[in-house]
């Protein structure tokens, strides 16, 4: 079963890449605003569990628990928004039901363990379905869960486009694996066929996320739900017809990897037609997103560049030179493929007609960047059991992020590797990440307008750890990284020099560096002009995004793109080695990582 | 130590012979050193655009007797077919300061296929 795979590696905790982390309070009883430190209670009745808060001062950004309330109140909105769309289908059925089935899920807080986190918690629209809280961005970068404070320790994905990723395979006679979902792709597919539906499991079992102890829980609490109805109409009549015990309720409101569970991974007592009952509903539930998340309400393809290839558009001087810029000098297509027609040959400009309308900007593959270890991702910090006995980060600093490495060797943090073909290539991909699609990396709320400073903007989070904080950030890391490497960790750059503008902090994984990028000598209106092109790929400019005015928080202004975020820079610890436990897996990383 | 230098850099440079295969990957610039430092130095050289898989590698073989060239460094990258010529670049770590090295240059798919790149043995020294 993919969910057994996916929970096996509590011990250490089952970290997720992008799936959907949780914030806030509890909607009924621990309303916004009540006192940061205290878990709501459950339905059930659970009492109050005191906040887990290992993190030294200056992790937590101060407005955390008044940005958790502000979304909350957000997904309430557009939850509401759902139940009427819902409502006024009046029981039509085909792709509007499904869609808006996986939509109300999306934003029901209850498919958590305390009933205070949605999968839109951490993806929210108006960032194409990624992070929604800039401090968040801006520091811990990982989001808070159900029980707060855990979280997990990659940046939040954009939902956008992630449902047309192919299941993982390892091409044989290209020697690379395609497909996948999450940073370390380790939602294969392989079970529902389809990665993105998979995605959508990981976060409900996941400790630092929605928190459930048993993937039951999610057909528990939809049979409690007030759209029922519509999910026995999609899936059938008595599709939620399940014979849960007792204290079903009372399980579910307890964090996956409380003691009391002893490790097991289904507390949920059921009778196993009931179970094999309760994993098809987990599978509807996953297919129900995927629905609404492929569907034109998420991934519409509705972007200037669009518009462009449809003749309807025109690229402004500065994008079009970021575009040429992208399939050449820069060489991001390469990897982020843009669907263009016949070679350009070198000094000329690309006027081919599209060979692809709707390209995705990504090559469904991976690469190790290079990018620098993050020390303030929140995982560092979860090194002593909470109050109920579950510690989400044995190794400290001792943990590296070796991303498709680590799930090859179904190692810590990541999920079991559903093919022992597969394990051989682990050392070819230390370090890898997912090669996320470009499209809508710009996307911000109508009223920030950028990602960039002096804005005003909204802060986003790039990378799978957050290092980059602008998309200047980005476009320079992959044209300077080489130039200025310094071998140092974050926040020790040498004197006269500045962190992200002439001094880059060494990889934390040095292993399998691509090389494709890192020097690629683009003058600075060169970066400018790429940041211009990607600027393009943000749906929304066809017609309005869905929900994509639905932010209620402050945009940020002031400073430059090129440093933003630095004021928060804080020096890297002393890194003790690579932990046994990460790098010590065979088969063992090559060379060795310290 | 000049000169053999510069001729080296001429037999790596030089337009492919009449009898070369149209696929076989010839070096258009380079190798050189991108970069070196007292441990660590980037080779970098630019060729026609290799066939084959989209993922190639940068190799280096090098060592500090022409001769024997023992060590190997292998650095991923990601082809353009669109692009006519491909810029591989190769990280060479755990070198030892104020030391000559020799090194020659290949490259070659993902299923370890050599791209058979003619170069020379080339040479520089850390600081």
């Amino acid at each position: 079963m993919r969910s057994t795979s996916a929970v096996g590696l509590l011990a250490f905790a089952c970290l997720s890449a992008a799936g959907a982390a949780a914030c806030g309070e509890s909607d009924k009883r621990g309303a916004p605003g009540s006192s940061p430190g205290s878990q709501p209670a459950s339905d059930a009745g659970a009492p109050p569990v005191r906040a887990y808060d290992p993190y030294p001062p200056g992790i937590l950004p101060a407005d955390l628990d008044a940005e958790v309330a502000r979304v909350l109140r957000e997904v309430d909105a557009l939850e509401a928004t759902a139940m009427e769309e819902w409502r006024a289908q009046k029981g039509a059925g085909g792709t509007a039901a499904i869609e808006v089935l996986g939509k109300l899920m999306n934003y029901d807080k209850s498919m958590s363990t305390y009933k205070n986190v949605s999968c839109a918690s951490c993806h929210m629209p108006y960032t194409a379905f990624g992070g929604p809280i800039p401090s968040v961005n801006l520091t811990m970068v990982a989001y808070p869960g159900t029980a707060h404070y855990r979280a997990g320790k990659r940046a939040t994905q954009r939902y956008t486009y992630s449902p047309f990723f192919p299941v993982l395979q390892y091409n044989q006679t290209q020697g690379l694996f395609f497909g996948g979902n999450f940073w370390d792709s380790r939602a294969t597919g392989y079970l529902v066929r389809n990665p993105d539906a998979e995605q959508s499991q990981h976060p409900p079992v996941d400790t630092q996320e929605m928190g459930f102890s048993d993937t039951a829980c999610i057909a528990y609490r939809l049979s409690q739900s007030a759209y029922r109805p519509l999910f026995e109409q999609v899936w059938g009549a008595g599709s939620l017809d399940i014979a849960f015990p007792a204290d079903a309720e009372q399980i579910c409101a307890t964090p996956g990897g409380a003691s009391m569970f002893g490790g097991s991974l289904t507390p949920v007592a059921l009778a196993p037609t009931d179970r094999t009952h309760a994993t098809t509903v987990f599978n509807h539930w996953a297919q129900s997103i995927d629905a609404y998340e492929q569907s034109v309400q998420v991934s519409p393809f509705s972007s200037k560049f669009d518009a462009f290839l449809a003749g309807s558009a025109q690229l402004t001087a500065d994008e079009a030179a970021g575009l040429k810029l992208f399939d050449g000098k820069a060489n991001c297509n390469s990897c982020h493929l843009d669907g263009r027609g016949a070679a350009a040959k070198s000094g000329q400009s690309d006027t081919s007609a599209a060979a692809e309308v709707n390209p995705l900007f990504t090559c469904f593959g991976s690469a190790n960047l290079g990018v620098p270890l993050n020390p303030r991702v929140a995982i560092y910090y979860q090194t002593t059991p909470d109050s109920l006995g579950f510690t989400a980060n044995t190794l400290g600093f001792g943990y590296r992020d070796l991303g498709l490495g680590t799930f090859l060797r179904s190692g810590v943090g990541s999920a079991t590797n559903p093919n022992s073909t597969w394990t051989q290539y682990a050392p070819k991909t230390d370090g890898q990440m997912q090669t996320s699609s470009a499209r809508n990396a710009a996307m911000t709320p109508p009223q920030c307008p950028s990602t960039e400073a002096p804005g005003p903007y909204f802060q986003k989070a790039f990378f799978h750890n957050g290092y980059i904080k602008s998309l200047k950030q980005l476009v320079h890391f992959y044209n300077t990284r080489d130039v200025f490497k310094f071998d140092v960790t974050s926040g020790h750059c040498p004197a006269g020099k500045t962190e992200k503008v002439d001094c880059w902090p060494r990889p934390e994984v040095p292993n399998n560096i691509d090389m494709t990028t890192g020097n690629l000598g683009l003058t600075d209106r060169e970066e400018d002009q790429v940041v211009a092109f990607m600027q393009t790929l943000t749906d929304g400019f066809t017609k309005p995004y869905p929900h994509g005015d639905s932010f209620t928080g402050a945009c940020m202004t002031g400073g430059s793109a090129k440093t933003q975020g630095n004021e928060l820079l804080i020096p890297t610890p002393e890194l003790p080695p690579c932990a046994t436990a990460v790098c010590g897996l065979a088969p063992l990383p090559n060379p060795p990582i310290r | 130590m000049n000169s053999p230098v510069w001729l080296v850099i001429l037999l790596c440079a030089a337009p492919a012979a009449a009898e070369e295969s149209a696929s076989r990957v010839r070096i258009t610039q380079g190798p050189e050193i991108e970069q070196a430092r007292s441990d660590f130095a980037i080779v970098r050289w630019t060729t026609t655009t290799p066939t084959g898989s989209p993922v190639h590698e940068g190799i280096v073989r090098y060592g500090t007797e022409p001769t024997k060239l023992s060590e190997t460094a292998r650095s991923p990258i990601r082809l353009n077919p669109s692009h006519p010529q491909t810029i591989f670049r190769v990280r060479v770590e755990g070198l030892r300061p104020r030391t000559t090295y020799y090194y020659n240059v290949d490259s070659a798919g993902a299923d370890g296929k050599s791209d058979r790149v003619k170069c020379a043995v080339k040479q520089f020294t850390t600081p």
